[in-house]
């Protein structure tokens, strides 16, 4: 296999040095591959003014509740949750059957969720928020403005849903709970993402580039930190559930695509498969080499539903999510493709997505033979000097 | 080997005319002669312990157990090995791995294959079918017949062993411990004979031979045919000797004795302790240390033996061998998603030699940033076998203290006061330039152009001869004359396990005139010292005891029992 | 302890291997405690405890000397956490290394002087101090001394029993206490006990390899001749530690050792190398309280002390020699922050030494340890003025709460006198400029 671009490896000092400026305005058009280190629901964090109703109440408190209304005395609701969490099928779980059935007639209310009232969930007051105008309109009562850009119009509903649920909730830089632990089990399991960005003459203004997200046939690996490892080879997976292919621009090094519809296949543990519709990305391209912004798009608000109650009371009680207010408020919040009831099937959705450079591979499928493509990481010498200075500069400082 | 006390200079005692290849003539051994070494006692490495366990009883036996650590001595952990002993710590954990090793040689899923017979009575002892397994494992294990008395002895402990605990093969499963912490076992004691076809002289006796041949070539104990050989005497003969070599030169097993022997010079036990900081250096971990002494090795073994190659070339070659994990180090592309996978780094890529891999800039360099001074000096003292003076004890670092600008941009900057102080420079003049060659590559053996935004410049010059960047370096000491010579004294030394006496240096010198009229063939090298009579020719007489004793090792009267 | 080298010994343990007591024939072992715990069952007093505890890179001049001598000194500002024992300290500060035109190694002489009493120009040509010690009081227990090392190196271990043979150090406080406490310890204070029949047979293999010493000796030539009996020697110590196996102990009143420890990060990050020598303190205090041994040795960190924090890359060694003194403190405040955990650490090792109680004294008590660097200035590799402390009790061997100013005395005026204050046969120690025969007539008794 031979090595792409020469241009890369620099020849001797003078190499070197036309490398540091190439990094401005490299002429060849070429692509760059990367993986991606960071996927999680992006949820705004504004502090207080966010959830003027409060918060939503922890496990043991809704439980409490429930069980006060399903008729059960003060004091025996009270040793129920005693040994909370305790474990299903032992006497310290009890309270965990009763809880599933807490629909009508006993009814499984993470399967039905229906059968259950809505106990009518905290949501999002605050009028801040990631994400894309997804439906073109500025003016509606749904929108949100961008935090960082003012942009008005943002559409995400999914976050005016989640965004007073505690486990969704953090200051940045850190995540949310949630979704860190999922990310944090999926990156070493799940078969990892890769993104390429080609047509690209100029890391920070390019008119025409295509964006090309598929999944690798190995997971991600991470390195001495724990964080995802870059300038990793990747072999991508001809599945074709997951081969999308965007087309937008660089403006002031920052990417945009153009609404596309993208279907990543994932891991049960977070959803199956992702389908967004209407999808975008804006991703800075950093100078190291690295990735960093949010993919917006419209997505099944059941299906986003169903990947958290599919595991009952495990997510519920873990992540204090109310399975049936979380429900019915997902169905009152959806924004997009009514039914022929009117009912919105679909809600509109923002994901924040970090990625390493990484060399991304593909075989030939008429003889099976390898060839190597598109991908390839960022230029080494570009990236942030193991120095001091450097990883004083990398912490942003 | 002469060592250099002074730094001015940098050429051996050999000098220049070993770089000029004469014209080899004829295969007879008509190399100067030589008085030779003494006999030797030399402590097994861990390394060479581990193989002959794989060697003798398979590789499905797991090694337990920490070891003595190897120290170093004249640049080699073979030279070490004949100051060392064993202390109480050392031989606690000795007994603790022969007694895990022990217990399963006896198991279920090894006895068949290991045990050949069958105990009449398996919870009773056995001594018939306990000779056969104890005089043939002790053989291989002690890498020469056991005398009558041991044999006798071993069995009636085991036996006894079984009678104790009703268990025949507890009583192989002790023997075996007992075996793998015995002198015999853990060192290499040699014995010399007389030498009938030099009156006057003396010469390592069969057995020793065997083994110095089997540790030097395949970093092993001597195998069953080797054994065999020293038993009926044809090691006492050149055409013996020389039919073994070829065999074992020849033989694929070649390769784990110049991977012994590189692993040995390069220092890789140095990647133990080796710490890099990982918030500055997240991709470097033990994982990349592993791989990255797996990619010299095969970097060596592919162009050294394999393609028989010429050995400056080590220097200057730009095949390798990569993982992925690897792959993320050098930020070069690998397809396969497991295991090893060949590349070739393009025409004028700085990647060159082994040089610049990782095994040899990370492991010279501190936690968080290289260093020019301790690669330069890795880089003289381990191929070029020059010694570089310690620094000396009262240093006034006052003197290089700029305290006006303490913030050097590039390692070229930090280290200017060693080259501008005069009580600094006569040493580091040595050791800086060469290592700033290399400041492309940091401390965990990431390629960079640039320091604190400062272009790194490599450009210098070294014993004379002057390079403009890494790759200029790399052909630099590819012709450096001193190269090849180290390389020859070196093998030797790892052969025979001492440095060498004065007076052999004629002899060495011819050595290393043959390899470079070879081409640097390392093999060939190996093949020439491995059939020559200065590699067993013994300086001083052993004891009477000495070589009565073991003489009888190798006499008939064993022959029944090591059936 | 004299052994019988012949198969007489053999047939001896085969003849009891069948039967349930056991004698075999050695010396009764006597360092047993009476029911109070004060003394032994015999009588006689409790033994001494022997330490070494090794940091590299010294303390800076003036900041650690006490500004009295004499008894009833106050400590300096860099050994002030050493204050709560400073009755039981005997401060040594001025003595310096005699060079005698060799040169010298830094990060190496300092400490072969004090603990070799020797300049090696290459490789060293001595055993070490508490090797020496360790063939006076430590001859009678499971481990003759215990290595520890901080900074992940076996091989950084100064405690030598000759010249070709160190004794590795452990590098990992959970690998300590599985040896010291783990399958192969009898419990002084368990109700039970049964000898094993399988270790009666590895002892008896062990005498098959011990016989064979005065054949296997002749046979070697003069140099290899003290490498093969150091080969020897290490076997009959093990001999012995099946020994000892092999009887009931007696109980222990502070004999109590505590859970095997999680080890923190192996390697040369700060936190963790303290974390860690918190641990090996612990197993090797009650390693000396369950007697297992008599010596113990602890290397904080190796000569070049290669200590650093987390995300840096700069190591003390290297802050020693390149950061610039600051002008308003007087120092170089980042190695003089890793000075500070150094002797931090060794304040814990005390505490932790003082907290174990035996009778109306503690283990600090009988413990005399030596506490030293290897210079008394890194900057510039001074090999004056070396940082050097005897810690504890001393099991009254010695007086203490001492600040002796001794400058350019030879350091192996202290080696000398901790090996007569313990009963070595010694009359002079050191080579050359270093031969002493003066101990330190304030502290003997």
């Amino acid at each position: 296999m031979t090595r792409l671009h020469s241009l890369t490896r620099p020849l001797g000092l003078a190499a070197g040095l036309a490398l540091m400026t190439a990094a401005g305005h490299a002429s060849a058009s070429e692509t760059r591959g990367y993986v991606v280190s960071w996927f999680g629901v992006s949820t705004y964090y504004g502090g207080e003014s966010d959830c003027p109703d409060g918060l939503n109440p922890m496990s043991t408190e809704f439980y409490k509740r429930e069980l006060l209304r399903l008729g059960y005395p003060e004091a025996e609701a009270t040793k129920l949750l005693k040994d909370f969490p305790g474990n299903p099928g032992k006497p310290d779980g009890e309270y965990i059957k009763i809880m599933g059935t807490r629909g009508d007639k006993k009814t499984n209310v993470y399967a039905h969720p229906e059968s259950s009232y809505d106990p009518g969930l905290h949501e999002v007051k605050g009028k801040l928020a990631y994400g894309f105008n997804l439906d073109g309109k500025t003016d509606s009562p749904i929108s949100f403005t961008d935090p960082d850009t003012g942009e008005k119009g943002i559409k995400n509903q999914y976050y005016r849903t989640l965004g007073c649920i505690r486990s969704f909730r953090a200051p940045p830089p850190a995540h949310p709970t949630l979704a860190q632990a999922q990310w944090d089990v999926l990156r070493d399991e799940m078969p990892a993402w890769l993104i390429e960005i080609s047509g690209m003459t100029d890391p920070k203004n390019s008119d025409n580039v295509t964006v090309t997200i598929t999944k690798a046939t190995d997971h991600a690996s991470r390195d001495a930190t724990g964080a995802i490892r870059a300038d990793m080879s990747f072999m991508v997976d001809p599945d074709p559930r997951t081969q999308n292919v965007l087309h937008g621009k660089i403006k002031d090094g920052v990417l945009t695509t153009e609404p596309a519809d993208i279907r990543i296949v994932a891991d049960p543990f977070l959803i199956p498969e992702f389908h967004w519709t209407k999808a975008q990305l804006k991703l800075k391209v950093g100078e190291d080499g690295s990735l960093k912004g949010i993919l917006g798009g419209y997505h099944d608000w059941y299906a986003l539903y169903w990947s958290y109650a599919e595991s009952g009371w495990v997510e519920e009680h873990s992540a204090s999510v109310d399975m049936p207010a979380l429900y019915y408020s997902l169905k009152r919040n959806a924004d997009a493709y009514p039914d022929a009831t009117g009912q919105n099937t679909a809600i509109s959705t923002a994901y924040e997505v970090e990625a390493v450079p990484a060399f991304v591979m593909r075989k030939d499928d008429k003889n099976d033979k390898k060839v190597s493509d598109a991908g390839k990481a960022a230029q080494p010498q570009q990236r942030v000097e193991a120095t001091m200075g450097g990883w004083l500069r990398k912490l942003g400082w | 080997m002469v060592m250099l006390n002074k730094p001015a200079r940098v050429f051996g005692a050999l000098g220049f005319a070993a770089a000029i290849a004469l014209v080899g003539c004829g295969q007879k051994d008509d190399a100067p002669p030589t008085k030779g070494g003494p006999v030797s006692l030399r402590r097994l490495t861990e390394p060479e312990y581990r193989q002959i366990i794989a060697d003798v009883f398979g590789t499905t036996i797991k090694v337990p157990g920490r070891f003595q650590p190897d120290t170093r001595d004249n640049g080699l952990i073979a030279v070490g090995t004949s100051r060392e002993s064993v202390a109480g710590t050392g031989f606690e954990q000795y007994d603790l791995t022969a007694r895990g090793i022990a217990a399963q040689v006896i198991d279920d899923a090894h006895r068949a294959t290991l045990i050949p017979c069958t105990p009449a009575n398996a919870k009773e002892k056995d001594d018939a079918c306990a000779t056969q397994f104890i005089a043939r494992t002790g053989r291989l294990l002690f890498r020469r017949p056991l005398t009558k008395d041991e044999l006798a002895n071993q069995v009636k402990d085991a036996g006894d062993t079984a009678t104790k605990l009703g268990n025949f093969y507890s009583g192989i499963e002790l023997s075996v411990a007992g075996m793998l912490v015995s002198p015999q076992f853990l060192f290499r004691q040699e014995a010399s004979v007389a030498d009938s076809d030099n009156a006057g002289q003396r010469k390592l006796d069969a057995y020793s031979k065997a083994s110095r041949l089997s540790f030097f070539l395949w970093d092993t104990s001597p195998d069953l045919d080797l054994l065999d050989a020293a038993e009926k005497g044809e090691l006492d003969t050149d055409a013996g000797i020389a039919k073994q070599v070829d065999r074992m030169v020849t033989s694929p097993r070649l390769a784990g004795g110049v991977r012994a022997f590189f692993s040995d010079m390069l220092g890789f036990d140095g990647f133990a302790a080796l710490q890099k900081d990982p918030t500055i250096y997240p991709k470097y971990g033990s994982a990349v240390a592993v791989d990255a002494q797996e990619q010299t090795l095969r970097t060596v073994a592919d162009l050294l033996v394999t393609n028989n190659g010429d050995y400056r070339d080590i220097f200057t070659t730009r095949k390798t061998y990569l993982t992925r994990l690897l792959g993320s180090v050098y930020a070069v592309p690998v397809a396969v998603p497991t295991g090893w996978e060949s590349h070739t780094y393009p025409e004028g890529d700085p990647r060159a030699g082994i040089l610049t891999q990782v095994s040899f800039v990370a492991l010279h360099s501190h936690p968080g940033r290289s260093s020019p001074t301790i690669r330069g000096k890795a880089l003289r003292e381990v191929f070029l076998c020059q010694k570089v003076p310690d620094p000396p004890g009262n240093v006034n670092f006052a003197l290089v203290q700029d305290t006006k600008n303490p913030a050097f941009h590039t390692a070229r900057a930090r280290l200017g006061a060693h080259i501008n102080q005069p009580t600094c420079a006569g040493c580091h003049k040595i050791m800086d330039p060469v290592g700033l060659a290399m400041e492309n590559f940091d401390s965990a053996g990431g390629f960079r152009s640039t320091e604190n935004s400062s272009p790194i410049v490599t450009s210098g010059e070294i014993d004379g001869m002057k390079f403009d960047d890494v790759l200029g370096f790399t052909k630099v000491i590819h012709d450096h004359p001193q190269a090849p010579v180290c390389l020859v004294n070196r093998i030797y030394a790892f052969g025979t396990g001492r440095a060498s006496s004065k007076d052999e240096a004629e002899w060495l010198n011819y050595q290393v005139k043959q390899f470079a009229a070879s081409g640097y063939k390392v093999p060939e090298l190996m093949r020439r010292i491995a059939s020559s009579k200065a590699f067993y020719r013994i300086s001083t007489p052993g004891t009477e005891a000495n070589n009565a004793s073991l003489s009888m090792a190798g006499t008939g009267s064993q022959k029944e029992a090591t059936k | 302890m004299s052994v019988m080298m012949n198969t007489s010994r053999r047939n001896l343990l085969r003849g009891v291997m069948g039967g349930a007591a056991v004698t075999v024939g050695l010396p009764f072992l006597d360092c047993f405690l009476n029911t109070n715990g004060t003394a032994l069952a015999s009588g006689a007093p409790l033994p001494t405890a022997f330490s070494t505890f090794f940091w590299g890179c010294g303390l800076n001049p003036g900041r650690w000397e006490p500004a009295k001598t004499g008894a009833g000194y106050d400590m300096n500002i860099e050994t002030a956490a050493l204050a709560p024992f400073k009755s039981r300290i005997n401060t040594i500060s001025g003595m310096k290394v005699f060079l005698d035109g060799k040169g010298a190694r830094p990060h190496f002489t300092g400490e072969m002087a004090i603990l070799t009493g020797d300049v090696p120009r290459e490789q060293p040509n001595y055993a070490s101090l508490d090797s020496i010690v360790a063939d006076t009081i430590g001859t009678r227990t499971r481990f003759r001394s215990l290595e520890v090392t901080g900074t992940g190196k076996a091989t950084d271990s100064l405690s030598r029993r000759s010249a070709s043979v160190t004794n590795p150090a452990e590098i990992s406080p959970a690998a300590l206490y599985t040896r010291v406490f783990g399958a192969d310890f009898r419990d002084p204070n368990s109700a039970d006990f049964k000898p094993d029949p399988r270790v009666m047979v590895r002892r008896s293999v062990l005498s098959g390899v011990t016989e064979q010493r005065e054949a296997l000796l002749k046979q070697v030539g003069a140099n290899d001749r003290q490498r093969l009996d150091e080969y020897f020697t290490a076997v009959r110590q093990l001999e012995q530690q099946l020994d000892l196996q092999l009887q009931k102990p007696e109980p222990l009143a502070a004999c109590s050792p505590s859970a095997q420890p999680t080890d923190a990060e192996i390697g040369t990050e700060i936190d963790s190398v303290v974390a860690n020598h918190k641990l090996f303190a612990q197993i090797l205090a009650h390693a000396v309280a369950c007697d297992q041994t008599h010596v113990t040795n602890i290397v904080f960190g190796e000569a070049t002390s290669p200590l650093r924090k987390a995300g840096t890359a700069m190591t003390h060694h290297i802050y020693t020699h390149e950061e610039p003194m600051d002008p308003k403190l007087g120092y170089q405040p980042n190695a003089t922050y890793f000075m500070g955990r150094i002797v931090e650490s060794l304040a814990f090792y005390l505490a932790t030494l003082d907290s174990i109680k035996e009778g109306d004294h503690t283990l600090l008590d009988r413990t005399m340890m030596l506490a030293h660097s290897e210079t008394g200035f890194a900057k510039i590799h001074a090999l004056e003025n070396i940082p050097m402390f005897i810690c504890g009790g001393c099991n009254g061997k010695m007086k203490t709460g001492q600040h002796l100013k001794l400058d350019g005395e030879p350091v192996t005026r202290v080696g000398l006198t901790i090996q007569q204050s313990l009963g070595v046969p010694v009359e002079a120690w050191g080579t050359m400029s270093l031969n002493t025969s003066k101990p330190l007539s304030e502290l003997m008794v």
